[in-house]
């Protein structure tokens, strides 16, 4: 489930935005996890998470900007992570 | 995210003259009655907070309305060139609370003194947000974030949502029921699905491109790394062609609807012609049945007049009835009387007896003397009674009452008026109901029947060639996107390390993008079904039938009410659409994403008075804070406060002081 965030969060140029990661954050997110293991079997519980409270918050946002450059930097966390993870198993 | 209006302060704005400022209760579950008579200013109110929040204020047909005519008349002819609102609002979100204050003015700018136009009017917005003011460009940031216009039309309620809820209902899916039903999802919160596909997409191919690059730096991969490359260019415009031919379809389709929708009118022109003929035929037969009735009553009321005398020559009959018997008894008697004086007279005369020729005794004879002097006294005493011409007049007299007997024709007039209360009462239903149809017939021209069927002819083959069109490029992009998966294969087999991280960059995003894709028709079936059980649950609060099993949703987010054995209404009344547009409503409130204030203008329109009862009962379940604007035919405050009395947390009266001018008072 996604966990509720305070309701002010500093956000680019300090502009405060209001948030709340429980706006129907709950019910996209326990899809997405179902369809995980099947459609997206890279992706982490944590990054579908944290994908979907990312978009959540900026649902009615139109400038697109914020939200792709956090999530451009979630992926490239996620992939770091994933050859850290495949070079340590390598035997 | 909760929104409530603290107050609202408006300045010259239609008919509210100089500041006005309303303070509003926001307690969970506060009902605020904003009472005022048509034209009083109730809309206006509504607008203001609308005007507030979007910069636009909306007439009846829904089109923006100019700031000139919203400027208050009495304050625009004493020069003022000004009108501004300001909103205090208070945010809650996870058990905290902000106060924030929204404030929108436009001015004319400086030197112009008729300013007319809309761009002769400067704009100033303010905005504080927990006592900290914040730049005006982020005004509208902040009202996205709050109440996003899109979602606007289920908190500001101005009766129009009612019709472009009956649109929705008609699965004709126009271009006004596809943005119910953005608005729809948008309040619901799909966008977070879909614009998580979307960031992933525009990801997934800035990736893909530095994918390429990569590749083609290196010797081995470079010739497959440039067939890659042009081959998702070539893609792209695929894509984008494939787009922008969609995008066509949909234009071509609602156009389609619309004609069929006009060619529908006719069919329903049609019907109506024939209809108003029925209906025509049906007044005349009312009326000749009116004119018999009114001919029986007339001819029955020649002899009403013995009813009404009735009573009276009842008892003038008993009475000459009673004085007669009396005069017959004594003429009886005084010819008994009279017999009896003969016998004795006669047998006085006679000294001795006729039988046995014996002397009579003297004490006979004068006892018969006695009785003959006593007999004598009763004549006279009967003299006066027993008067025969007396008899036969009063006799004479009876006969002529009992003639005037009464004729029972008073019940017959009742139920003769009655009939024709009946004939006014359907007589006036058939008038009404002519009338519609001739409004709905008023100004149609059948000759455009022709020309909509020419268009509709012309758009269907338009589709087709679109539809073939876009097959063929469908079939090309599957068929880039299989060289494309081959190429990349082709790339990632010969494992080069400097592409490893990119490889898997590529195939995280490109899941990842899959997963939002598939979430969208997941998300959107399961808030359909939410929406349905919640519209159901508020419907069964509302409705008066019993037999109403509950809503069934389709994939434009209309309902249908659901009968007895799961089969769907399909006749619904005005008063019906409004219980089920408000179902929607309240289900939209419960599942939204965003809660505002909900503030309806004008809400008991079609409806009878249990099912106004019923959903004043509910309104405060509706929102935190309910705001009804009402006249006194919707909402008598002696008559229907009763049930909701300890809900109402207060009540605003609007004063129409003059044909310009109104207050805002509170009660």
């Amino acid at each position: 489930m996604t966990e509720s965030k305070p309701i002010l969060l500093k956000r680019r140029r300090s502009k405060v935005a209001v948030a709340s990661n429980g706006d129907r954050g709950d019910l996209l997110e326990e899809i997405l996890l179902d369809l995980r293991p099947q459609v997206a079997p890279l992706a982490t519980p944590e990054l579908v998470h944290l994908l979907c409270a990312i978009e959540v918050r900026n649902q009615f946002d139109d400038d697109r900007g914020p939200a792709r450059k956090t999530i451009r930097e979630a992926v490239e966390n996620a992939v770091t992570i994933l050859i850290h993870e495949g070079e340590e198993s390598r035997p | 995210v909760t929104m409530l209006l603290d107050a609202v302060e408006i300045e010259n704005f239609g008919p509210y003259y100089g500041e006005q400022i309303v303070t509003l209760p926001s307690e969970s579950g506060s009902l605020i009655l904003v009472h005022g008579e048509n034209m009083a200013g109730k809309t206006s109110f509504l607008n203001a907070i609308r005007w507030a929040l979007y910069g636009y204020a909306k007439d009846r047909a829904g089109k923006p309305i100019p700031i000139r005519k919203l400027i208050n008349a009495d304050a625009y002819d004493e020069g003022q060139r000004r009108l501004g609102v300001r909103l205090r609002l208070r945010v809650r979100s996870s058990g905290q609370e902000v106060q924030l204050i929204l404030r929108r003015q436009r001015q004319a700018k400086q030197g112009l003194t008729a300013a007319t136009a809309d761009a002769d009017y400067e704009e100033f917005r303010e905005i504080d947000f927990g006592g900290s003011v914040r730049p005006a460009s982020e005004f509208d940031d902040y009202v996205n974030m709050l109440l996003p216009e899109g979602i606007s039309r289920f908190f500001l309620f101005d009766g129009e949502l009612l019709n472009e809820y009956e649109e929705l209902v008609s699965e004709g899916g126009s271009h006004q029921a596809q943005m119910v039903q953005q608005s729809i999802e948008m309040i619901l919160g799909v966008p977070a699905a879909t614009r998580g596909r979307d960031d992933l997409e525009f990801l997934r191919k800035e990736v893909s491109k530095k994918y390429q690059r990569e590749a083609k730096l290196n010797s081995s991969a470079r010739e497959a790394a440039e067939r890659l490359e042009n081959e998702s260019a070539a893609l792209q415009r695929a894509q984008d062609d494939l787009a922008e031919m969609n995008r066509q379809l949909g234009d071509r389709e609602r156009e389609l609807r619309a004609y069929e929708i006009e060619l529908k009118k006719f069919s329903e022109m049609r019907e109506d012609a024939t209809r108003l003929k029925d209906l025509r035929d049906q007044k005349d037969e009312l009326d000749v049945e009116r004119q018999k009735a009114v001919r029986r009553r007339a001819e029955l009321a020649k002899d009403v007049w013995r009813d009404v005398l009735e009573p009276r020559l009842r008892h003038e009959i008993a009475r000459l009835d009673r004085d007669l018997r009396i005069i017959r008894d004594a003429i009886t008697e005084a010819d008994r009387v009279e017999s009896e004086i003969a016998r004795l007279e006669k047998s006085l005369t006679q000294d001795t007896c006729p039988t046995c020729g014996r002397p009579v005794p003297e004490e006979h004879l004068a006892r018969s003397r006695a009785d003959l002097e006593e007999l004598l006294r009763r004549r006279e005493d009967l003299r006066d009674l027993a008067d025969r011409s007396r008899h036969d007049e009063l006799s004479g007299a009876l006969g002529r009452l009992r003639d005037v007997a009464p004729a029972g024709v008073i019940a017959g007039i009742q139920e003769i008026e009655r009939q024709m209360r009946s004939n006014t009462i359907a007589a006036t239903r058939v008038l009404q109901q002519i009338s519609q149809v001739e409004q709905r017939l008023h100004g149609s021209n059948p000759a455009e029947f022709t020309e909509y069927e020419r268009k509709r002819k012309e758009t269907n083959r338009l589709i087709a060639k679109i539809e073939a069109a876009i097959g063929t490029r469908q079939g090309e992009v599957r068929q880039r996107e299989a060289v494309i998966a081959n190429l990349e294969r082709a790339i990632n087999e010969q494992n080069l390390p400097a592409l490893r991280r990119l490889q898997i960059h590529l195939d995280l995003v490109k899941s990842l993008e899959g997963l939002f894709t598939e979430s969208v028709a997941e998300l959107t079936t399961r808030l359909r079904r939410s929406v349905e059980s919640a519209a159901t649950d508020v419907f069964l609060g509302l409705t008066t039938d019993p037999l109403y099993e509950g809503l069934r949703i389709n994939d434009h987010y209309g309902l249908a009410i659901v009968g007895p054995g799961g089969r769907e209404v399909l006749i619904r009344s005005a008063g019906a659409e409004q219980v089920v547009a408000l179902s929607l409503i309240g289900a939209l409130n419960r599942s939204a994403t965003r809660k505002g204030p909900v503030i309806m203008d004008t809400p008991f329109g079609r409806l009878d008075p249990t099912h106004r009862a019923n959903i004043l009962k509910f309104l405060p379940t509706l929102g935190d804070q309910v705001i009804l604007l009402v006249h006194s035919g919707e909402i008598d405050p002696d008559r229907d406060l009763g049930p909701i009395a300890t809900s109402v947390r207060k009540r605003i009266v609007i004063e129409h002081e003059t044909s310009t001018r109104s207050v805002l008072r509170e009660v």
